[in-house]
């Protein structure tokens, strides 16, 4: 048929076009890789969460001592005080040599005799400044902690040197050795684990949504390109090849700016992470496998969505002659969504029938079509909602708005993609604070509820220093706990749900008497026969120990400091820590989860806006014709905004709806997964998110009326 | 000039009952109609009569619902996307209303475009480009963007891109339609002079009957079908 024998365009034509292309389209360029750089930061912090946690968990096993099994006369006395200066935690231990022991602990080459101190960095810059504290912690400070005894930079921890009779007489076991190794098998926590990825995918998701919708602003420009290029001669092919090389480029470049930003700075800002005592910089692991995968999953992915908005202009030369009709096939893409949703339904029978781990699985993969279905059935979504509002309504912004949606509805509802995502993930995500909720945290709330968030507990071992502690002018009362025993790794303040965890393990009268008596007297003062509790089948429980705990009330005209001192002084020792502080401690691990999810939602939402932003805005460029032939027929600017805020609703609203409807409905199986069907799921938060999520479009309508009163101003050249 | 739908000598372009919908809109209904080589054709008749989706059928970019295409003997409707995208490339120019240039090329790369496509070197594609670029009294604004030049230079620039690799027929769909009287009748002579000197055969879609008296035929339309048929 051809005189010519070729049959695409020569390659170096394709790449001089590629390059013209991407260098027309600059701006755009480098807003795509900026935020598509901000996703790729966003997930490989997300994958060295894991790598930090553990590293700090080793850190806090290899410095826990280890008392000696047996009598030994050689070795270190420690007794740690913790104690908490305006809304830090300071860990302090007493330390003493026995038998002239060469054991250290990690971090110090030598132990400080009495009077001195060996302090963390940190400490030590804050005892220079403070003379409150350098009273709290009296001694000479002769060394410093190093990095092996630190968790993070910013931690404030001491060893204070005292003499071996004063830890004697404590009732204080020689320590022969450091590192725990079941402290080390506990590994990470399980909300890290299992919150880590959660809280990065809400963040990344929602930037991968706004650089979708950046790298296709400006489609109508590109179409016109591509067209154009294909009624000279360019092949289906050349051009979609031209397209994807220009929007791989795109994603290659965005991943490598990522990668570079996250190795060169990740571990300079380390230090600086605010959340609990930093993270040194040799705990930042580079995820150079998360890295290679951005480099090649980011370029597939925004070729393959270019590819995908392209459609149109190669297939059609003129770009103008589109057969009527396009099928968006809505029924094929609300049934990945029903999939997805079935499943999740079904893994709460799945567990009854199969366990736990295939129910996990099926979950999984019921949350992964419940996303994926979101973002393709957005477009239907909000074509029926136009077509419904088109129906009821004769106001021109409403017939304005549900024209434009209903006749693009795909590119009208990109812009819900990340905001439903974020819904969805945030039930989820939200779900985890209820099963927290339940923990020791929770034990440690009650207490602080019962006895006054500025109670201070410690712990005595000789009712002289309870004599002392009363004695202090600022001190109201001291109420005496007379424990009869603690299990490893557990308060020794048994509180409500303590006690009904004994209730729960109890059987026989003897025991239950036990749990009577608890019950009776419920947080402190309780004191009971030796044989009553040996009858407790608590097989953790350790053998009674000498120290008990006090909970000393300060006048309520007094500084707790100056009481928190006055306990310390006196040798209260243990966790010398108001009520709330101790329920801060015990949340501190939840604490900085929920932090870390507050801070993604926040995050998340503003991306989302500036995602919505940037589609409004692309949208009124891609009306701006028809917008001011509405203006020049009479609509009102204001009823111009308001057609657009309309858009934006129709665009949003149902695809929000489902995601809400969803992410509870995902939460709901997580819980009741969990065994904690009696939990309430995060309904109100959720819907927090929703509304939040539901004012963006409000938000980001108000922003781009300026550029609209721009374009439809009639004296404006066009 | 006349008004039939059948040309005089040997046909290079020839349609048989070509009917095409989009959707409910009926825009052909059994055109048939055959152009010769050399002769320069316009298809005339009212907004919806069908002129665009003829010259459409006629060059290959919509496939008629059924109905045939030849050209040179050969069934242009029956080629695959690429085998029709070849002859666009090959045999083919093209001036549509709003130029269809590539927005960020400049009027020369835009006007190189087919050559380069037809493996030219790139310093004698726009040395081609430029002469004809001069020729039709743009060369002023060759190394300018469509973006940064007027309608009437552009559409100049969409001639020049359409004679430039000498193509066998040139289809222009209202190359004057968004241009003011002086620039559309340079246009359009520019057209038609140039292809009549290099014979080349020409289908044009106008409405515009001052424009017809430079055209062998004229070829009307009305309610997608050919006026005698209608």
């Amino acid at each position: 048929m051809s005189r010519g024998g070729r049959q695409g365009a020569p390659p170096g034509l394709l790449l001089r076009l590629a390059a013209r292309g991407l260098r027309s389209g600059a701006r755009q360029f480098v807003a795509s890789c900026i935020i598509g750089g901000l996703g790729v930061i966003v997930l490989l912090a997300g994958l060295a969460v894991l790598p930090i946690a553990t590293a700090q968990r080793d850190t806090q096993a290899a410095r826990t001592p280890q008392p000696a099994s047996a009598a030994s006369d050689s070795g270190l006395l420690l007794e740690t005080a913790t104690s908490a200066y305006r809304g830090e935690t300071i860990r302090g231990r007493e330390v003493a040599v026995v038998g002239g022991s060469e054991l250290r602990p990690p971090g110090l080459s030598e132990i400080p005799r009495p009077g001195q101190l060996v302090v963390s960095p940190a400490l030590r810059d804050l005892l220079a400044v403070d003379p409150v504290l350098r009273e709290r912690i009296p001694g000479t400070v002769v060394g410093v902690i190093a990095r092996p005894g630190l968790v993070g930079p910013r931690e404030l921890t001491y060893y204070a040197g005292v003499t071996a009779a004063e830890l004697s007489a404590d009732g204080v076991r020689v320590t022969t050795a450091f590192a725990d190794p079941e402290f080390t098998d506990l590994a990470v926590p399980s909300e890290v684990r299992m919150g880590g990825p959660f809280i990065s995918i809400t963040f990344f998701l929602p930037v991968f949504s706004l650089f979708v919708i950046v790298a296709l602003a400006g489609s109508e420009r590109r179409d016109r390109r591509l067209s154009a290029l294909r009624l000279v001669g360019l092949t289906a092919r050349d051009v979609r090849l031209l397209a994807a090389v220009e929007a791989a480029l795109m994603g290659v470049v965005a991943a490598a700016l990522g990668g570079l930003a996250f190795v060169t700075s990740a571990r300079t800002l380390a230090p600086h992470v605010p959340l609990g005592p930093g993270v040194w910089p040799t705990d930042v692991e580079i995820p150079w496998t998360g890295i290679v995968g951005a480099g090649l999953v980011l370029p597939f992915l925004s070729a393959t969505v270019v590819d995908r908005a392209g459609r149109r202009a190669r297939s059609m030369p003129t770009a103008g002659h589109a057969p009527a009709g396009t099928s968006l096939r809505a029924g094929r893409r609300l049934a990945v969504l029903a999939t997805g949703v079935v499943l999740m339904v079904a893994a709460e029978p799945t567990r009854l029938v199969l366990g736990l781990d295939p129910a996990v699985a099926v979950l999984g993969l019921g949350c992964l079509l419940t996303m994926i279905g979101l973002c393709i059935s957005a477009g239907p979504l909000a074509r029926w909602s136009a077509r419904a509002v088109n129906r009821r309504t004769s106001a021109v912004p409403g017939l304005v708005a549900a024209a434009q949606v209903g006749r693009r509805p795909d590119q009208s509802a990109r812009v819900a993609i990340g905001m439903s995502l974020l819904v969805f993930v945030s039930g989820l995500l939200l779900s985890f604070f209820p099963l927290l909720s339940s923990s020791d945290a929770e034990a440690a709330r009650d207490l602080a509820e019962r006895v006054g968030g500025r109670a201070i507990i410690a712990q005595v071992s000789s009712a002289s220093t309870v004599s002392e502690i009363a004695a202090d002018e600022g001190v109201a009362a001291v109420i005496e706990a007379h424990v009869t025993g603690e299990g490893p790794g557990r308060s020794t303040m048994l509180t409500c749900p303590g006690i009904e965890q004994v209730a729960g393990d109890c059987t026989g009268p003897a025991a239950r008497a036990v749990v009577a008596a608890l019950r009776a007297n419920q947080v402190v003062d309780f004191d009971l026969a030796p044989e009553l509790v040996a009858s407790v089948p608590l097989a953790t429980w350790s053998e009674p120990v000498s120290q008990h705990s006090i909970v000393v009330l300060p006048r309520p005209s007094v500084d707790v400091e100056a009481v928190r001192t006055a306990v310390l002084r006196a040798g209260g020792t243990g966790e010398v820590l108001t009520t709330n502080e101790r329920r801060e401690v015990r949340m501190l691990e939840t604490k900085v989860f929920r932090e870390a999810t507050l801070v993604a939602l926040v995050l998340a939402a503003l991306v989302g806006l500036a995602s919505l932003t940037a589609g409004v805005l692309d949208s009124v460029q891609r009306q701006r014709r028809s917008l001011r032939m509405l203006h020049v027929m009479g609509v009102g600017r204001r009823d111009l905004g308001g057609a657009l805020l309309r858009q934006c609703a129709l665009a949003v609203g149902p695809t929000l709806v489902v995601a809400w409807v969803s992410g509870l409905l995902a939460s709901v199986v997580f819980l009741r997964l969990n065994d904690t069907s009696t939990l309430t799921p995060p309904s109100t938060s959720v819907l927090g998110v929703l509304a939040a999520a539901a004012a963006l479009p409000l938000i980001a309508t108000a922003l781009v009326i300026p550029r609209l009163n721009r374009l439809v101003q009639l004296r404006s050249p066009e | 000039m006349s008004g039939s739908a059948d040309a005089s000598g040997p046909l290079l372009l020839e349609a048989r009952d070509l009917a095409l919908s989009y959707g409910p809109t009926v825009a052909l209904r059994g055109v048939s109609l055959g152009v010769a080589r050399g002769e320069i054709v316009a298809l005339v008749g009212p907004s919806g009569s069908g002129k665009s989706s003829l010259l459409h059928c006629l060059a290959g970019l919509v496939v008629p619902d059924s109905g045939n295409v030849f050209l040179d003997g050969t069934e242009v409707s029956r080629l695959s996307d690429d085998d029709r995208t070849r002859l666009r490339r090959d045999r083919f120019g093209f001036v549509l209303q709003f130029g269809h240039l590539v927005p960020d090329l400049t009027l020369a790369e835009n006007v190189s475009l087919p050559l380069l496509l037809r493996g030219r070197s790139r310093v004698r594609a726009l040395r081609e480009a430029h002469a004809l670029l001069d020729e039709l009294g743009v060369a002023e604004s060759a190394a300018r963007c469509p973006g940064e030049v007027s309608g009437g230079q552009q559409q100049r620039a969409a001639v020049a891109r359409a004679l430039v690799a000498g193509p066998e027929v040139v289809f222009a769909d209202e190359p004057t339609g968004a241009l003011d009287t002086a620039n559309g009748d340079v246009v359009m002579s520019l057209l038609t002079e140039r292809s009549r000197e290099r014979g080349i055969t020409v289908v044009v879609v106008t409405h515009d009957h001052s424009r017809l008296a430079a055209v062998d035929r004229v070829i009307r339309l009305v309610d997608g079908a050919t006026a005698a048929a209608a």
